[in-house]
């Protein structure tokens, strides 16, 4: 099990690897390229950790308002259809 | 009869003005194809041709008519080379770009499902296009980096203050900051004959490609690069020996041209062999396929002319047209109906600005395309050229020998009338193992190039081992040498061919091309899989070529392998199974075509 695991990142390092070309690149490049992505990775992860949840109970919220609110326009999507 | 199109080009037949081609076209018609009377012919010895026509093919001759017909007559939507009795298996699933005029471009182009297509040109999955692209742009951001930081350790121009650079650079950018990175799967040294199996020396590399070392050590790797169809790349044997005896008889070279001192014996012999190879009436020969190319043309061709050329076509092929400087129209790679229409349209506009009727027209094709393992539809392109009375003039480099159940090329592959083809052109660079190139045709085409040709008038001539090794490769095809050694390594090749396209299918690669074209791209797409499948293979002792950006549009980089009739199945197995390998390993397995499940047999010698 845990060298099936081992194998499969193994496998997907080299997909990284041949997807960012990082195998033909100096090693300095490739440092640049893999810092690059991390911080990238870490700024999305970090951004969707902090604000995602604020952001999506926001918009359930606005969005619920709609619906509890919007009895007409139900009513009018009902006769259109 | 489509009206206005096709009145126009009698009409400019008429006023042409060149001599050769026309007898040529006015010949094939007589052969029998088309009964209609031409008036073109105007050379008296032209009566006499027809019989020697088919002469030299009587012993098949009755079979290709018969394939003609067959091939002729549904020539535009028919699928040939069953009348072949080529067998091709419907389970590979092969899909085409054939015919499918609709479409834009060959790899671009809608896969439809005909079964009965040979050829194959799978649409390249949506990721793998975006990945691809991504890849090369970050080679692009960080290679401009790199050289923004560093100076690059080349040599530099001094004192060019105010000029403007002599280089192009973009290309000199692109070859030190992408191709560099990869640079040691190309121009591997090597140090043994090319044959089934080549030694490559070894080389390493300490500051990223920029300068090589040599270990000292060599590598046996089984030989996937070589254009060595037929296996003639030998060091000993028949063809070997005899070479040696023409060096001791004619010496080495003669140096010279064949108009002065360059002509003996030897050449009168191999362009008499050539001509009777291919069952034409004459043939010439030039020391360098490319120049035959690129200094043929112009000779044929003048301002004024118009030729339509397949997108796919060699840059020799290329560089003739812009030599002649004749209006060049392209069309799609192998789309016959993309063919008609860039024909019919310029048919009718005739000459832009004054609208004047072309003096002539030419379609230049290949036979085998080297970068995409394709055929060319010759009967659909002869019975076009025969619709439009244009002349066809047909690169035979990489078919000669390669192709048709007696190794004459994609003539003999489809079974078609060698006077059908106005001009022959091909290489003895590859089948023959050996260098240099032909014109075969009409006597008056030979005649007419031996005069004006820059390649024969300036060039010098063949050396003699040279020639013959070519003919003695040729008669040992023919089977002149009294065995079927010729027979065999044609059957072997196209088993060889079959069979590895087969298991390569069935795993499920993407492959381009014809099913019985030894020229196999199994396209990798991305710059970075290049490299590392080619070092991969090497690793494991199989030499074989990438193909990337400029000779390929930017997504397709591939591997090319190169079939040969010396390769053995076992040797074949041990590249099949490396391949399965790597496929796994690297990701290659992009086909979403139907597999065949079963056990793909080896074909039986005998059949
Ligand atoms: C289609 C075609 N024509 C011409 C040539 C040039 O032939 P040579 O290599 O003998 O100069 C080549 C060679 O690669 C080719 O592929």
């Amino acid at each position: 099990m845990l060298d099936y695991i081992k194998k499969k990142i193994a496998w997907l390092v080299l997909q990284y690897e041949l997807i960012t070309c990082l195998n033909m690149f100096e090693p300095w490049e490739q440092m640049c390229l893999n810092a690059t992505v991390l911080l990238v990775v870490s700024l999305v992860s970090y951004s969707s950790y902090v604000y995602l949840p604020h952001y999506i109970m926001s918009l359930i919220n606005s969005a619920w308002s709609v619906v509890s609110s919007g009895e007409e326009r139900v009513e009018y999507r009902f006769e259109s259809g | 009869m489509k009206v206005g199109a096709f009145r126009e080009p009698e009409r400019l037949m008429r006023r042409e003005v060149a001599v050769v081609p026309k007898v040529t076209a006015g010949r094939a018609e007589r052969c029998g194809y088309e009964d209609e009377a031409n008036g073109t012919v105007t050379v008296g010895e032209t009566c006499r041709r027809p019989n020697m026509a088919t002469e030299g093919l009587l012993s098949d001759g009755a079979h290709q008519l018969k394939t003609f017909a067959v091939n002729g007559k549904h020539a535009l939507n028919v699928v040939n080379g069953k009348a072949n009795g080529v067998v091709h298996s419907k389970k590979n699933g092969h899909v085409t770009a054939h015919c499918n005029g609709t479409t834009t471009g060959v790899p671009q182009s809608e896969p439809k499902k005909k079964p009965h297509s040979k050829e194959s040109f799978e649409e390249v999955p949506l990721v793998t296009a975006v990945t691809t692209y991504m890849g090369f742009y970050l080679l692009v951001v960080l290679g401009y980096l790199n050289q923004f930081l560093f100076a690059p350790p080349v040599a530099k121009e001094r004192n060019r203050k105010g000029y403007v650079p002599l280089y192009n650079r973009f290309e000199q950018f692109y070859s030190r900051y992408v191709y560099r990175r990869i640079r040691d799967c190309w121009n591997r040294p090597i140090c043994s004959v090319p044959g089934a199996e080549v030694v490559l020396k070894d080389r390493i590399t300490h500051d990223y490609g920029w300068t090589f070392q040599y270990t000292g050590l060599e590598k046996k790797c089984l030989n996937l690069g070589s254009y060595n169809y037929l296996g003639f790349a030998e060091a000993t044997g028949q063809c070997a020996e005899d070479s040696i005896q023409s060096i001791k008889k004619y010496a080495c070279a003669l140096g010279s041209t064949s108009h002065e001192l360059g002509t003996s014996p030897i050449h009168l012999e191999l362009e008499e062999t050539t001509a009777r190879f291919l069952g034409v009436e004459a043939a010439i020969t030039f020391g360098m396929g490319f120049a035959t190319n690129a200094l043929n043309l112009p000779c044929l061709l003048s301002p004024g002319c118009l030729v339509i050329s397949d997108e796919k076509n060699h840059a020799s092929l290329i560089l003739g047209l812009r030599l002649s400087g004749a209006t060049t129209r392209v069309f799609k790679h192998n789309n016959m109906k993309n063919l008609e229409k860039v024909l019919r349209t310029a048919v009718v506009q005739g000459q832009p600005k004054t609208g004047a009727p072309w003096k002539k027209i030419f379609i230049v094709a290949e036979g085998v395309y080297s970068m995409e393992g394709s055929l060319v539809h010759l009967p659909e392109v002869i019975a076009l050229k025969k619709k439009y009375k244009a002349y066809l003039f047909l690169d035979e480099a990489h078919s000669v020998g390669a192709m048709g159940p007696r190794g004459r090329g994609v003539l003999d592959y489809y079974g078609v009338n060698p006077h059908d083809v106005d001009v022959l052109m091909g290489t003895f660079t590859k089948s023959f193992g050996s260098a240099g190139g032909y014109i075969a045709g009409s006597k008056e085409l030979v005649d007419f190039l031996r005069v004006n040709s820059h390649a024969a008038c300036y060039a010098s001539t063949m050396a003699p081992p040279i020639a013959q090794q070519i003919i003695t490769s040729m008669r040992i095809i023919m089977g002149e040498d009294g065995t079927n050694e010729g027979q065999k390594r044609v059957m072997q090749l196209a088993r060889n061919t079959r069979y590895f396209r087969r298991r390569l299918h069935q795993m499920g690669v993407i492959i381009y091309g014809h099913e019985d074209s030894p020229v196999v791209p199994l396209l990798v797409y991305m710059f970075s899989k290049i490299g590392a499948v080619v070092r991969t293979l090497a690793k494991k002792n199989i030499a074989a070529v990438g193909v990337g950006f400029p000779a390929t549009p930017l997504m397709e980089g591939r591997i090319r392998f190169c079939l040969s009739a010396a390769h053995t199945k076992e040797q074949l197995d041990n590249v099949l199974d490396v391949l399965e390998d790597i496929a796994e390993t690297l990701g290659l397995k992009y086909s979403q075509l139907p597999r065949y499940k079963g056990v793909i047999q080896y074909e039986d010698e005998n059949k």
